[in-house]
């Protein structure tokens, strides 16, 4: 059994890591080779969640590394598996012409082994490792074209603001440990006594709003959009971002320990549910439109989490990852058919390309939260768990549905609506070849190899709503451990459903026009709230300019001392050389200066010639005569 | 015949002898003055043994003494200067100052 699960983990992360470092050289086989693993992988994981094994190994000094597959890990690594097969299989005719396809598909199931470790890991250590590769690998692929500077810079701020936000869960296993929860385990993170479990659940918190892409962190979705639309499909919907959210559902005994966590997260969901709902509906781009829906749609699932709804975070979680993997890959086949992925210049995309069309209209239905479909149910579920809690909750989370329709109608009313007859209308020009290949130049055509992924995502993500049914509800609920949740009442399902309608039809009648608000709120809304901005103005700023401010603390404290100590070595130095110069050189030199004229002196008589010198001697004794007459 | 006479003898030959050591140039002539102040030597050493020891024999060593030293430096002084004039041409002892220091 324990086979399974180490395969299960295996499969994807070795044949990646194979992928990737063989590189160019695997570009012929990479696509199928990748979608077989990817294939090999989903009928690993759906034996694994029959099978819930469990294998541990030791990892570190009283830290051992856990996979189990547990119901809450079933769900979840049946969910990333079918999606990562799904999106493979649809990159496998995206890439077609593309190089480098070794590079993409390697990383792809890195990226996806790594949400797999994160998902069946019993213990923060283990976790902790495979959420870093998964940002590793996200950064990785977000980049994926660097040789455009603006995909490398999109690239680096998405990581740096997913990998700020990580280092919460340092924080939190720290505090852990401090705390007394040595081995780490997740079920065990609640244990420690009162300052450190606040610690562990802010940190815990920190990182699941960061990866989830929750306020304030939401801008890092919408640079994470200069990545290929299959690593936007993959990362949106069951992986990364769902990452967090996981990290909650899993962590939520850590939440109900703490009196203000619960409350907290929920909140911080129904604001990102209904705030990124309004940037959505300001998007004027498919894609930004879809990444802004995201954070909505997780804030859901954070919201679930916050208030109890374990069960209903997962149903929404699952249905939302098809419908988001769907929307999203039916926008890649539109940017590489078109080359565009402009709403205004996809008018009437979805009846030049039909099968896309179905995919992505049942995708936004979905997404729009109209009955009977998944998202509908699912969301009122977790509407339902916030309701148990706080009725102002509901309230938002209510009004969040309303926006989310609006956004996902608006997306079609585009897509659907035929052309103008004024062309005027239609980004400025009536001719085809002026509308698209803004991007990048499209191919005219959607490749085979994406449409059986797209009706597959699509057909899940308008049936999934059976989990929102009252014995598949409680089905779920016992999976994920998490039976007796308060599901939602009659009156709810109508509410909701009359909302989403109503919402909906507005959008509808509204169409492409402007919303009367003031143009600043729009521009607000349209730059995704200035999020980005505000980190910069916030964090990056101060941060850069600490770092100044240190570094000239060490250029002129810390460096300066160095600099005076040699100053002062060099100068004793020269006053020692001076010393030597002018004192001790020069004594010796006067001394030999002095010999020198003595002996000059001394050599003066000696003229060579011999009268001269018999003069000397008769002088010479003449005074050792006088001498010895005058002393005697 | 008195010894104060004799040592005047010695005193003159060895006072002239020393003034032509002095003021000659030629090296002959310095020998020369070198041979007048030994000769002077030699008198006053042989009067001093005639009249105030004429009974030892030591008095006699030392003129002869005096008289080997003066056969000797005569013998080497000319085979010098000798050879000095015919290797340079030279018989001043001016012109030949390698004593120099």
């Amino acid at each position: 059994m324990s086979a399974l699960l180490w395969l299960l983990t295996a499969v994807p992360l070795g044949a990646g890591a194979g992928l990737a470092l063989a590189g160019r050289r695997a570009d012929g086989a990479a696509s199928w080779a990748g979608v077989a693993a990817a294939v090999v992988t989903l009928g690993l994981a759906v034996g694994a969640a029959v099978a819930r094994p469990a294998v541990s190994a030791p990892l570190f000094a009283g830290v051992r590394a856990g996979l189990r597959v547990d119901g809450l890990s079933a769900v979840m690594v049946i969910t990333v598996a079918a999606v990562t097969a799904c999106v493979l299989l649809f990159s496998a005719g995206e890439f077609e012409e593309s190089a480098d396809r070794g590079r993409f598909f390697g990383l792809m199931l890195l990226f996806a082994g790594a949400m797999l470790v994160t998902v069946t890991a019993t213990t923060l250590a283990l976790l902790l490792m495979a959420w870093e590769v998964m940002g590793a690998t996200s950064w990785a692929l977000i980049g994926f074209r660097w040789r455009q500077e603006h995909r490398v810079r999109a690239a680096d701020a998405a990581f740096l603001t997913t990998r700020t936000a990580d280092l919460g869960l340092y924080l939190a296993a720290g505090a852990a440990v401090a705390g007394g929860a040595g081995s780490l385990r997740l079920d065990r993170l609640a244990d420690p006594g009162t300052p450190w479990l606040h610690v562990v659940t802010a940190g815990v918190v920190l990182a699941a709003a960061g990866k989830s892409a929750q306020l304030p962190f939401s801008f890092w979705l919408s640079r994470a959009m200069q990545g290929p639309s299959p690593v936007s499909a993959l990362l949106h919907s069951a992986t990364m971002v769902a990452a967090g959210a996981y990290l909650l559902l899993r962590l939520h005994p850590l939440l109900a320990a703490t009196g203000w966590a619960g409350p907290l997260v929920a909140w911080t969901g129904a604001a990102t549910a209904l705030a990124l709902g309004v940037v959505a509906v300001a998007q004027p781009d498919l894609k930004q439109l879809l990444a802004a829906s995201t954070c909505a749609q997780v804030g859901f699932i954070v919201l679930a989490a916050g208030s109890g709804g374990v069960a209903a975070g997962t149903a929404q979680l699952v249905a939302h990852a098809a419908t988001k993997a769907g929307l999203f890959l039916a926008a890649g086949a539109w940017l590489s058919a078109l080359g565009t992925k402009r709403l205004t210049a996809l008018r009437s995309a979805a009846r030049a390309y039909p099968v896309v069309g179905i995919a992505f209209t049942l995708g936004a239905l979905t997404l729009a939260g109209l009955p009977p479909l998944s998202l509908w149910a699912t969301k009122d579920e977790t509407l339902a768990a916030a309701h148990h809690e706080d009725a102002a909750l509901y309230a938002v989370g209510l009004a969040a549905a309303a926006v989310s329709a609006g956004y996902s109608v608006k997306a079609l009313w585009y897509v659907l609506r035929p052309l103008p007859e004024d062309a005027e209308d239609a980004g400025g020009a009536g001719d085809a070849g002026a509308r698209y290949d803004t991007e990048e130049t499209g191919t005219r055509k959607v490749a085979p190899a994406m449409r059986p992924p797209l009706l597959l995502l699509a057909f899940a993500a308008a049936t999934l709503g059976v989990l929102a049914l009252p014995g598949v509800s409680a089905a779920l609920a016992d999976t994920v451990g998490a039976s007796g949740e308060a599901g939602p009442r009659p009156w709810q399902f109508g509410l909701s459903a009359g909302v989403a309608l109503g919402a909906g039809a507005l959008a509808w009648w509204w169409g492409g026009r402007l919303v009367p608000v003031p143009g600043v709120l729009r521009e607000w809304a349209a730059g995704w709230l200035h999020l980005e901005r505000a980190a910069h103005a916030l964090v990056v700023r101060p941060v850069l300019g600490l770092a100044r401010a240190v570094a000239a603390f060490d250029d002129r404290i810390v460096d300066g001392a160095v600099r005076m100590t040699a100053r002062g070595g060099l100068a004793a130095a020269r006053t020692a050389a001076r010393l030597d110069d002018d004192g001790i050189d020069a004594l010796v030199r006067a001394t030999a200066a002095g010999a020198r004229r003595l002996g000059r002196w001394a050599r003066r008589p000696q003229t060579g010639l011999l009268h001269q010198y018999y003069t000397q001697a008769a002088v010479s004794f003449a005074v050792l005569t006088l001498i010895a007459l005058l002393v005697r | 015949m008195i010894l104060e006479l004799f040592l005047l003898l010695a005193a003159g030959l060895f006072s002239i002898g020393l003034f032509g050591a002095l003021s000659q140039q030629s090296i002959v002539m310095i020998m020369m003055g070198i041979e007048l102040m030994i000769g002077g030597i030699v008198v006053g050493a042989a009067a001093f043994w005639h009249f105030l020891a004429p009974a030892t024999g030591s008095g006699q060593v030392v003129v002869v003494a005096a008289l080997v030293a003066m056969a000797v430096e005569m013998a080497i002084g000319f085979a010098v200067t000798t050879a000095i004039f015919r290797a340079r041409q030279v018989d001043m002892a001016d012109a030949a100052q390698d004593l120099k220091g």
